[in-house]
């Protein structure tokens, strides 16, 4: 708990107008069957903007990442003394941005259902926290890709803030109080209702975060 | 500030119009959001309470549910450690509320509106675009559905009240009265030898209740209420949650 709190610097409240609500549910194996067939070949194929290739393929990277730290991880039931060495050679080049990291082989377990041993590693993969908390925010990145893809895919829109945040508050604990914009609302005509709905979403979303932090307090408190 | 209650028909059409939705993964059910299903008539209502400051209590189910949703997604690792079980299956992410409108009774509901609240700090809200372009209804729906959230958010926080921990410290030594009655007829020692060891059980256990049982307790119960005993059903939820607020009463 401390640790969490430790970790929270600020609230940030972002309000977005969205051609539909869905609903973002994490099922672990979709997410990482998704992430683990990444690969320039899947992008060209999938007809992704080729401006976003780069921020897709580092999702990719940072999923080999996370499991190559958890070959290596002593605490974890994944960790093999064997490939101790082999492993930190490839973290060095997995640690950098750069595309070198595209020609090393991977060592992910392949997501394939009819294929009982490699369906069963992935399992066991699944069944490590460290994995899944990583999987949680590269689902959230990748989602945040998708939604502007399908932007960057209509022209018409690109200008438009449909599909976008629009507006992000950060309230910090320094007591500094950060706005963004997106530049698409200074051209909006009813931008002083956007504006007043974020304000809102500002004023309330913050009241709401302390009653979830209350009510942790309340369960964990020692 | 006195806050007045509900009128019981509005609470409990309020109470009705919350849903928690879940389905099934892997054969477990996962709730991924709680939704409010607005139609013009609530809508109205919930507007006369807020102009009179009512606050909506919420139903003892829905509270136990809700309670029970917060908690899977709060993250617990901590208490996963005390029991060394590291591999539970709950995940911690956004609580997500998500507005529904019945614009008339042969219309569909639409989800409008959506808040994701993340309990490390992020907070996202989402608007569709044909509310947006509504502003009228657009300020009349995000103000009901902000004040319902809050309202929920308010009244998660486990109470607890002062005899809760004096019924556990009873019950706790109704326990080691027994022990130590179990230590005096079974064991075959002397006089002397009975005595010391009651002693230094009563000793023990006064210096491990607060730091050491009560945690251990408390973690217990709460991997019961995410994957074990009082994971399933409103009834078992409102029980493990009860157990809680009497062990939290002993902080």
């Amino acid at each position: 708990m401390n640790h969490l709190l430790e970790n929270i610097t600020a609230v940030e409240i972002s309000t977005a107008i969205v051609d539909e609500i869905v609903d973002e549910i994490f099922i672990p194996w979709e997410v990482y069957q998704a992430i683990y067939y990444l690969s320039r070949s899947h992008l060209s194929h999938s007809g992704v903007h080729p401006t976003l290739w780069s921020r897709y393929l580092q999702l990719r990277r940072q999923l080999e990442l996370a499991f190559c730290l958890l070959l290596l991880d002593t605490d974890s039931s994944l960790y093999n003394r064997h490939l101790v060495e082999e492993v930190k050679r490839d973290l060095t080049i997995l640690s950098q941005r750069n595309g070198s990291w595209e020609t090393i082989a991977t060592r992910l377990p392949e997501p394939i259902p009819d294929r009982r041993q490699s369906m069963s590693k992935v399992n066991k993969l699944l069944q490590e926290r460290q994995l899944i908390n990583v999987l949680q925010q590269l689902n959230k990145q990748k989602i945040a890709l998708d939604r502007r893809d399908r932007v960057l895919q209509n022209a018409d829109r690109q200008h438009n803030i449909i599909d976008t945040t629009y507006a992000q508050t950060s309230l910090q604990l320094n007591g500094k109080i950060v706005n963004r914009y997106s530049q698409a609302i200074l051209e909006c005509s009813d931008r002083q209702v956007l504006l007043q709905l974020h304000e809102q979403s500002t004023n309330t979303g913050e009241q709401q975060w302390r009653s979830l932090v209350k009510f942790m307090l309340s369960v964990i408190s020692r | 500030m006195n806050h007045q209650p509900l009128p019981q028909t509005f609470a409990q059409r309020l109470n009705e119009s919350i849903q928690i939705e879940s389905l099934k993964i892997n054969r477990r059910p996962i709730v991924y959001r709680v939704s409010f299903c607005f139609d013009p008539q609530l809508l109205a209502e919930i507007e006369q309470i807020k102009a009179i400051d009512a606050k909506l209590k919420l139903s003892s189910k829905n509270l136990a549910n809700l309670r029970h949703y917060a908690l899977k997604n709060l993250p617990l690792a901590a208490i996963y450690d005390d029991l060394g079980r590291h591999k539970s299956n709950h995940n911690n992410s956004a609580l997500t509320f998500t507005t529904q409108y019945i614009a008339a009774p042969d219309r569909p509901a639409i989800a409008v509106l959506r808040s994701a609240i993340d309990p490390e700090g992020k907070i996202s809200q989402q608007v569709r675009q044909d509310l947006y372009q509504d502003t009228l209804l657009l300020t009349r729906i995000s103000q009901a559905h902000h004040w319902l959230v809050l309202e929920i958010l308010t009244q998660l926080p486990l109470k607890t009240k002062a005899w809760y921990s004096s019924l556990v410290c009873v019950c706790f030594f109704i326990g080691v009265a027994i022990a130590c009655s179990l230590v005096w007829y079974l064991i075959p020692l002397t006089y002397l030898f009975k005595i010391v060891i009651c002693l230094c059980l009563i000793m023990l256990a006064k210096l491990s209740f607060k730091p050491f049982i009560i945690p251990k307790l408390k973690a217990g119960i709460t991997y019961h209420l995410l994957d074990g005993l009082f994971a399933k059903g409103s009834n078992k939820k409102k029980i493990g949650l009860k157990i809680l607020s009497f062990l939290i009463a002993c902080n």
